[in-house]
């Protein structure tokens, strides 16, 4: 029998499925109204779409547990329809669809270890690290003395990501780059 | 307590623990600190008594008063003495109450959990009076409208701090209540309270002597009067969450 959590085990950071989807508890309180019907409110992160919401049970209901588990992977390869992923203590390989790298994808380059969300044991979403290192390969030739405008150009990066650079930025130099915000951070010495 | 007001007492107070089984949140306890007291008369005395207490103890301004129906009626948009029951019901699943409730008693206490409390005591405190009668628990009806309790709650710093009644002291109207209030608990499938009949003596003689009394949380109290948010912040020892 599958697994399942009460209302007075909620936690903020629990997994749970609700609506058949894997969700994770944010927040979560505990309301008593009146003499009668106590009720947990909760809010959730629903990890298939992002989406974060709010539900109502009545105190003493259940729900169940989502078999979700954080753990940290290596990326081996693309092979252009799924992304290749592996458990460095297990040695086994996850692939995951294009859908659970949600534009991630761009950033990864073979040997980076990414938290992995596994669901059900398939790979349910990539968090690339935040902050990655990555040579240009290509971008127009730097502009010495030009740093007062704050000029910017495009750069190609070894993974194929175009990003926003400083103008004095040179072919074959290493980046560092926030996931997060998609954005130029520093040069990093060779 | 009110077999002490029955034989004669006079005005009294305790500051005691109460126990509520399973509720445990920010807000709520299973183990808990109130002080209970009682004065002779109606409750226009007591609220009065409760403003000031305020006052010293927290530093608030005075509180503003507001009877339940002017404040349902202002965020919820219906009558809450008015409405049909089915009304009031497909209302609170429609703001999200896990399927309908049972009846009006728990559609009334969700709505106004939901949509009228969150803007209780934010610039002075609120005191919430004359609660619609299937609300009443032990308190009389208002003189001027049986639809109405002379019950109240005090809100300030997003907690409901006191809950008081003008007390009831018709012994037949208690056992009614009783009886209704364990017909409730057995449809929702909680254990049923028994009869204190020692209690129930006490009403038909001596009797209770017309007053008003009132609990307020004490640790939710010391949660206001540091700014609080949890009341992990101000209890030394919180149990575990029950098994």
């Amino acid at each position: 029998m599958a697994n399942t959590y009460a209302t007075n085990e909620f936690r903020s950071g629990l997994k749970v499925l609700l609506d058949s989807d894997p969700c994770v508890l944010l927040d979560c309180e505990f309301v008593k109204p009146g003499k009668g019907q106590a009720f947990t409110r909760i809010r959730y992160r629903n990890l298939k779409t992002g989406r974060v919401l709010d539900k109502t049970f009545k105190s003493g209901e259940k729900v169940e547990a989502a078999d979700v588990l954080d753990t940290e992977m290596e990326f081996l390869y693309s092979d252009g329809g799924d992304w290749h992923f592996m458990d460095p203590n297990t040695y086994e390989q996850y692939s995951a669809a294009k859908s659970a790298l949600g534009g991630h994808e761009k950033w990864l380059l073979q040997g980076m270890t990414c938290g992995v969300t596994l669901y059900n044991d398939a790979i349910l979403l990539i968090h690339p690290p935040h902050f990655v290192d990555l040579k240009v390969v290509e971008t127009e030739p730097g502009i010495r003395g030009d740093t007062a405008t704050g000029g910017s150009k495009n750069a190609t990066l070894e993974t194929g990501a175009v990003v926003r650079v400083p103008l004095f930025i040179e072919v074959d130099e290493t980046l560092r780059l926030d996931t997060r915000s998609g954005e130029y951070v520093s040069r990093v010495k060779n | 307590m009110k077999r002490l007001l029955a034989v004669g007492s006079g005005p009294i107070f305790q500051v005691v623990k109460a126990f509520r089984a399973g509720e445990t949140g920010r807000k709520h306890a299973v183990e808990f600190t109130i002080a209970e007291w009682y004065r002779l008369g109606p409750l226009a005395g007591l609220l009065t008594e409760m403003d000031l207490l305020l006052g010293d103890l927290l530093g608030t301004p005075p509180a503003e008063r507001r009877t339940y129906r002017e404040l349902f009626l202002a965020a919820v948009g219906v009558d809450p003495l008015s409405a049909p029951e089915e009304r009031l019901r497909t209302l609170a699943e429609a703001h999200g109450h896990p399927g309908r409730p049972d009846d009006r008693a728990g559609a009334l206490d969700y709505l106004f959990s939901r949509l009228v409390e969150p803007g209780l005591g934010t610039r002075v405190p609120t005191i919430v009076t004359r609660f619609p009668a299937p609300l009443a628990a032990l308190a009389r009806l208002s003189d001027d409208d049986s639809r109405t309790a002379e019950r109240f709650e005090v809100f300030w710093a997003g907690l409901e701090l006191a809950n008081g009644y003008d007390e009831l002291q018709d012994p037949e109207e208690h056992r009614r209540r009783f009886a209704a209030e364990n017909r409730a608990r057995e449809r929702a499938g909680r254990p049923v309270a028994s009869t204190d009949a020692r209690f129930l003596a006490a009403l038909e003689a001596p009797g209770l002597p017309r007053c008003s009394g009132v609990a307020l949380g004490v640790d939710r109290l010391v949660m206001a009067a540091v700014g609080a948010s949890s009341l992990d912040e101000v209890v030394a020892f919180r149990e575990a969450p029950d098994n």
